[in-house]
């Protein structure tokens, strides 16, 4: 499964995206399996109560999990994954 | 006048008798519409809003807020007002960089231009004085060689600013625009075609720091610091617009937020990511992670950064100065590769190349013209060639055609240039085919695909300026969470929000501070900064009303002028073509959204009634 990062979380990770063998099911899993390899990442996701931040968007397969399940949203092998940080701009 | 931070002058500036005449402000409307946009469109009202746009008569006004110029953070913004010849609805178009700064400090809140000049001029403003100049020697000049003329082409290490049409104003291209600073434009609406039309080339202002207005000393200064410290600290400390810095190895420190550290093209990847981001005409909502990311803010950053310029009393600093260093145009240098003009001239049209981008944006700061119209009316364009409605055609991505035919465009050099430099609208109707024109009320959309983020299909439709995403921000809410997070998929809540945005941005681009205070601070830091500049009771509930009033004054204006619900409508397109990617299958609900936005309003199919024009106090 390919991770996509964008702006700050890019150096975290080393590039723009991670791929990930064997992935767990639910978001949940995959983002315990990504900060454990990548250091700094858990702090930039989650608040220190394990919630994720506000205004980190995490999309599953382009949809928010906000407005999904969050953490317990499902995910396949052939899903796709992207993680921002508080993004915004407009003009 | 008993109210801070205005100057208490205003000129009026007749071209065609070329005189100038000054007066106070209405202290009355001062405390109705509170500045830049409210109060320009109050002068534009009186002014008649059966105004032919494009007559001598028409107002170009160019108006400060009570912040502006001071020392309260992102107060760096001036509003361009006018009728437009592009939409025919009264236009508001604000600009950051140090012009406004400049105004206030030479002593003005607002010049207010009539009439036509029978050769071309310009403004020169200094010490509460405005001349009319004559401008034969730099009529026809782009804007970068104009402002150079002048000595202001080093942005705030200069006194001097200049604000100025390029020959796309000079030539009647109706989304023409102005800009100061080489790259800071006032750019949609067609304010440049206003001031060509006036033969009206530029503003030079004069102004240094001693005409700033400041609080007295003592108790009404120490209250003023800490309406400013609180509303600076909020923005400081915002994951969102928190200033940037860097590592010495140029990596980003922890806690640099993402505006300031990669501009507002940031966005690029975000929107693409949901299906909301209008592709080949909108034909599509998404293009691929590649191509979106290949001229995001993230690879501007990593690969084309020079250097992070800023407004006046400005952290964030998310203007990116960028280099081109291959290809055609390697050697560009440029300012402003916003995220608006990355979409329109990127996925838009179909072109994944940053230095097309690039290049045509520097046309645009250039020759004087909207960069969010000008993408459009390429992209449709484009469409028009791929389904044989042209005879000369243009095909997606062709980097070179772009650039061509924008030069075209600005010079009316070409049969094909003359027409799309009408806008995207007119053009697609000279064609017979407004099928493919992705307009509303005459203006083209910007970068937020409606049946992606439904809000912005409501707010392109009921904005009184035809198509913005600026007049009711709603991805603040369907994107990032602000002031709580809705599903972009939903219809069903977005009228109310959307009031509650309008109104609230009304009131901000009256003060008139940037837009993007608004991720970090709200109506309660609005309310202590105007109490603690202006010197008037303003609560949190005051800041809705005042927005309110400004809203619907404008509605009023353009009701007046011939508008009516059936104009609050969006192209064919959004409201039958479903999307792809992501929000596949979804249209834009318009009619419903549209329902329960006029019941939020209180308006009548789009109508302000007597009632509530007494209500708040627009009519006695």
């Amino acid at each position: 499964m390919q991770i996509r990062f964008y702006a700050t979380l890019r150096p975290l990770v080393g590039g723009r995206s991670v791929d990930l063998s064997d992935p767990p099911d639910t978001v949940s899993g995959i983002l315990e399996r990504l900060a454990c390899e990548y250091e700094g990442l858990h702090d930039q996701l989650f608040d220190e109560d394990g919630t994720v931040r506000r205004f980190v968007a995490i999309m599953v397969d382009g949809r928010d999990i906000r407005h999904i399940d969050g953490l317990q949203s499902r995910v396949s092998p052939d899903s796709e994954l992207d993680i921002f940080p508080p993004v915004a701009g407009g003009i | 006048m008993a109210l801070g931070g205005f100057a208490n002058r205003v000129a009026r500036i007749n071209l065609t008798d070329r005189s100038v005449s000054y007066e106070g402000i209405n202290e009355d409307d001062a405390r109705k519409y509170i500045g830049a946009r409210g109060l320009g469109v109050k002068y534009l009202l009186d002014n008649g809003p059966e105004t032919d746009p494009t007559s001598p008569d028409n107002m170009l006004a160019l108006v400060n807020g009570p912040m502006t110029g001071t020392e309260v953070t992102m107060s760096g913004r001036l509003a361009f007002v006018t009728k437009s010849p592009l939409t025919g609805t009264v236009t508001d178009s604000h600009m950051g960089g140090w012009s406004a700064a400049r105004l206030r400090w030479a002593g003005f809140d607002a010049l207010l231009i009539t009439g036509k000049a029978d050769s071309p001029v310009y403004l020169e403003v200094e010490d509460g004085a405005v001349e009319i100049k004559d401008a034969s020697d730099i009529w026809g000049k782009g804007i970068h060689d104009t402002v150079a003329h002048f000595g202001s082409d080093s942005g705030n290490k200069t006194d001097v600013s200049v604000m100025s049409i390029g020959q796309a104003g000079e030539n009647g291209v109706l989304f023409a625009s102005f800009l100061n600073e080489d790259d800071r434009a006032a750019g949609r609406g067609g304010t440049g075609a206003v001031a060509g039309m006036k033969n009206l080339k530029c503003v030079v202002v004069r102004g240094t720091r001693d005409g700033r207005w400041r609080p007295e000393q003592g108790e009404a200064r120490q209250k003023f610091r800490e309406a400013q410290g609180a509303h600076l600290k909020l923005i400081m400390e915002s994951p969102v617009t928190a200033p940037s810095s860097v590592n010495d190895d140029g990596t980003l420190k922890d806690g640099s937020g993402a505006l300031s550290a990669f501009g507002t093209n940031v966005l690029m990847n975000a929107v693409n990511s949901i299906g909301g981001l209008g592709t080949k005409n909108s034909q599509l909502t998404q293009t691929t992670p590649e191509a979106a990311d290949a001229v995001s803010g993230e690879t501007m950053r990593n690969e084309y950064l020079t250097a992070e310029p800023t407004c006046h009393a400005c952290p964030v600093a998310c203007k990116k100065e960028v280099e081109i260093t291959e290809g055609p145009h390697a050697g560009l240098k440029m300012e402003s590769f916003e995220y608006e003009p990355a979409w329109s001239l990127g996925a838009n049209c179909g072109n994944d190349d940053p230095a097309v981008i690039a290049k045509v944006i520097d046309q645009c700061n250039d020759y004087g013209m909207d960069a969010i119209e000008i993408g459009n009316v390429i992209s449709m364009y484009m469409e028009a060639s791929e389904r044989g409605y042209v005879d000369t055609p243009l095909d997606w991505g062709d980097g070179a055609g772009m650039v061509r035919v924008t030069e075209e465009m600005a010079m009316g050099s070409s049969s094909i240039g003359q027409t799309l430099g009408q806008g995207t609208a007119k053009a697609a109707a000279a064609w017979g085919h407004s099928e493919i024109s992705m307009t509303v009320k005459g203006q083209a959309v910007p970068a937020y695909d409606p049946r992606g983020i439904k809000g912005e299909g409501l707010g392109y439709a009921t904005s009184n300026r035809g198509a913005c995403h600026l007049r009711g921000y709603t991805p603040a809410s369907e994107l990032l969470g602000i002031p709580v997070k809705t599903d972009p998929l939903d219809w069903d809540g977005k009228g109310p929000l959307l009031k509650i945005f309008q109104d609230l941005h009304a009131f901000s681009d009256s003060l008139d501070l940037c837009k993007f205070s608004a991720f970090a601070v709200g109506a309660p830091e609005y309310a202590a900064l105007y109490e603690n500049v202006v010197g008037l009771p303003m609560s949190e509930e005051d800041v809705m009303v005042a927005g309110e009033r400004i809203y619907n004054l404008e509605r009023h204006f353009n009701n007046l002028a011939g508008f009516d619900g059936s104009d609050d409508s969006l192209p064919e397109r959004f409201l039958t073509e479903p999307a792809s990617g992501p929000a596949e299958g979804h249209i834009c609900e318009l009619d419903q959204m549209k329902e329960q936005y006029y019941e939020a309003r209180g308006w009548d199919d789009g109508v302000v009634g007597e009632a509530k024009l007494r209500e708040l106090e627009i009519i006695s």
